[in-house]
Formats: structure tokens, sequence, C-alpha cells
């Protein structure tokens, strides 16, 4: 797969995922670019196209990281929000966006990117039932706030 | 939850900007043009040397790459250059080559008081920790090694300083500096971090103008520089990878 081709088949979940993690469109960049130029730099032996995903998703989450130490910055939640949501959406992106680190992760690649549990664990090194564990308490701090967004709308 | 459904409907408009996806790949194929032209830059005459050399790697790196703590990376280096990125099992090193002036300061601030060399061990004591490598390359022993500490005239110590010097028999040699509270002498100050290992940040680099690696980080208020000439980029790894357990 060419550069162009692996941009345009993963641009989108990678800086989908950078967004997320990163909540400014900055460093989502940054991230974007961080991303693909390891996979030239590293040149990984990849199976399949399942694997080119996998190795991509675990990448951008280690470029957040590091962004996160080297930076230190604190961004206000949705504040850069880059294109035009319904207050609905807004509401859900901004709440899942407000979780802690570790849990906003899980909740993307499983509602997101439709990962099973199994892969989620195996991208970060993490056991199955961490996952779930991880899925179960972010559902569970997510609940009151989606509770609250929607009672006020109604 | 059905509310989650107004997250991808949200994540569904959220597209990288295109002026980002083309710069990207511009530079994506920017890159793979150096790699290519590295490659179409290898002579043939060395192609005995190359042959020795993969038959070498091929012996001798599952060995390594087994050594101590099981497997270390997780992707393979890249063939044929020094700048390089690599993931390990804990961490990732992403050796860039110095572009710039950096500064050196030489001299650290409260390097003054009296100078008092100490044992080894005391040193160790006075640190908290090991300071001899866990791992180091085939032929390679340790040659000097000082502790070096300045007191104030309460006989409290201002400043440290450990520098050890392994070497081979040929024109390999690794050193380790540590100082306590800020860098050690020879760092470069002013470059961010690139890398991380078991969650710790630092700095790797190399130098193409004297085949340098080295990597200096903080961890636990302590300064480290490891530095080595004369040995591949694997056994550089492995030495560092060793270093933080």
């Amino acid at each position: 797969m060419t550069a162009e081709e692996t941009v345009r088949r993963y641009g989108s979940m990678v800086y989908r995922i950078a967004l997320s993690q990163t909540k400014n469109k900055e460093d989502a960049e940054d991230v974007f670019q961080e991303a693909f130029l390891s996979l030239i730099r590293s040149n990984p032996s990849l199976e399949s196209e399942e694997h080119r995903k996998a190795w991509l998703i675990r990448v951008t989450l280690n470029c957040c990281k590091k962004h996160f130490r080297f930076m230190k910055v604190t961004v206000p939640l949705t504040e850069d929000i880059p294109c035009e949501f319904t207050p609905e959406e807004e509401d859900v992106y901004g709440a899942v966006l407000s979780l802690p680190q570790k849990y906003k992760t899980v909740i993307h690649l499983f509602y997101y990117e439709d990962l099973p549990v199994k892969e989620i664990g195996e991208i970060l090194d993490i056991k199955e039932s961490a996952v779930k564990t991880r899925l179960f308490r972010a559902r569970q701090m997510l609940q009151p706030k989606l509770r609250e967004m929607f009672e006020q709308d109604e | 939850m059905n509310r989650m459904n107004k997250y991808r409907s949200a994540m569904d408009k959220v597209e990288p900007p295109k002026e980002l996806t083309e710069k990207t790949i511009r530079l994506m194929e920017q890159a793979q043009g150096k790699q290519a032209a590295r490659r179409r830059g290898f002579q043939p005459v060395y192609g005995f040397a190359a042959a020795a050399a993969c038959f070498f790697v091929l012996l001798a790196v599952p060995a390594l790459l087994n050594n101590g703590s099981g497997h270390i990376f997780i992707t393979k280096l890249e063939a044929g250059t020094h700048i390089s990125s690599v993931e390990l099992t804990d961490g990732f090193l992403l050796f860039e080559e110095p572009s710039g002036v950096f500064v050196s300061p030489g001299v650290h601030v409260g390097k003054r008081g009296v100078k008092e060399e100490w044992e080894i061990a005391r040193y160790e004591e006075y640190i908290g920790r090991v300071v001899s490598l866990p791992y180091r390359p085939d032929g390679f022993s340790l040659k000097e090694e000082s502790a070096t500490v300045y007191l104030d005239e309460d006989g409290k110590v201002v400043r440290d300083h450990y520098q050890a010097r392994y070497r081979d028999s040929d024109d390999g040699e690794l050193t380790v500096s540590i100082t306590s509270g800020v860098l050690p002498e020879g760092s470069d100050y002013d470059i961010p971090d690139n890398s991380s290992i078991r969650g710790e940040p630092l700095y790797a680099g190399y130098d193409p103008a004297d085949g340098r690696y080295h990597v200096q980080y903080m961890r636990e208020g302590i300064g480290y520089l490891l530095e080595a000439r004369g040995i591949s980029q694997e056994e550089f790894i492995m030495i560092v990878w060793h270093f933080f357990e």
C-alpha cells in the first residue's frame, strides 16, 4: 500500500483517535503526522490490513501519550470542535472527551471503531477483563452526565 | 447505550483537514524517497561485509532479543539507517539526528565546595540505585569509573557526578554518566524528550558526525546520559532497556 493509499484509508481513523485523545485540533494534527511518519520510519512487517490498522491505532495512542507527557497542556472541552454538531452530538462528544484518558480510549475503540474487546486488549496490552472493567466504569461515568443532558433537553 | 450513537454520528463528522492529509502524504513520500536513496547509496564493494554482518545478525539477534527479560523489540529497526524509530515491549525509541546547536552548560551551578571522590558502593547508597550496567555487549569491560561529589561548608552534597567508561578490544566505547537533580554534563539541554521506556520520557539521538548513539533522561530526580560508539543500534537499545529495569 502506498503512502497516499494508507493516509486516505486510515487518515480519518487516526485523526479521530488523536482528536478524541488530545481534544485539540493542533495537537491532533501533530499526532496525525507523527503516527503516519512512524509507519514509514519503522516500516513494520504487517501481515494484513487488520494488523496495519491495529499498529496505527497503537502508535497513534502512543504518540498522544508522548504528546501529553511533553506538552502538559490542559485544553478546555470542545473548545475546538472542527465541525458542526447537533446539540445532542455536542453533549455526548463532550461527555466522552471529558472522561479520563484510559476510559475514553476504550469507549472510542469499542463504540466508534467497533473493535471487539479482545482486540482492544491486544492493542492496549491489557487483559480482556480489564477492557470490560474500563468499559463498565466508563459507562457508569457517562450515564449520569448523559441522562442529565437529555433530561435538560426534554 | 443508544446515546452512544450520537458519539458515532458526531465522530463521523470529524475529518482531517485536506491540507494536513496532503502535507502528510508529501512528508511520507519524502521520507520514503530518502530511504530509497540510502539504499541506492549502498556500494557493492561492501557486499561481503554486509553479507557477513547479516550472517552475524541472524545468529546474534535472536540471542540478544531473548536476553534477560524476554522479547524487547515489537517492531524491527529500519535496516540501513541509524535514524529510526522502534517500538519496544514497554516503550518506544525515536532516534533523531541532532539539528541545530545545542547548549551544554559544561559547568553546573552549585558545583563548588570541597571535592571528594567516593567509593562506588557509597555513591550507590547515596543515589539509591546500582550504577553498573545490567547488560553490556560481549567483549566490553569496565575501564574507568569514578564518583565525585562536591560538599558545602556543612558537609552536605551540593553536586555529584558518576561516570563509567566501558570499552571493547576494538573501537567500541560506552559511557554512563549520572548526576542527581540535573542532566549530567555533556547532555544536550535544550531538546525535548522524544521517546519513552516504562512510562518514563527520554531523548534518544544518533549523531552521524561521530557515530554516537545517546539517550538522556531524568528519572526519580536523577539525571542519566548513556552514550555509545562502535556498537550496533540493537545493542545500544538493549543496554538502555536493561538499565531501566
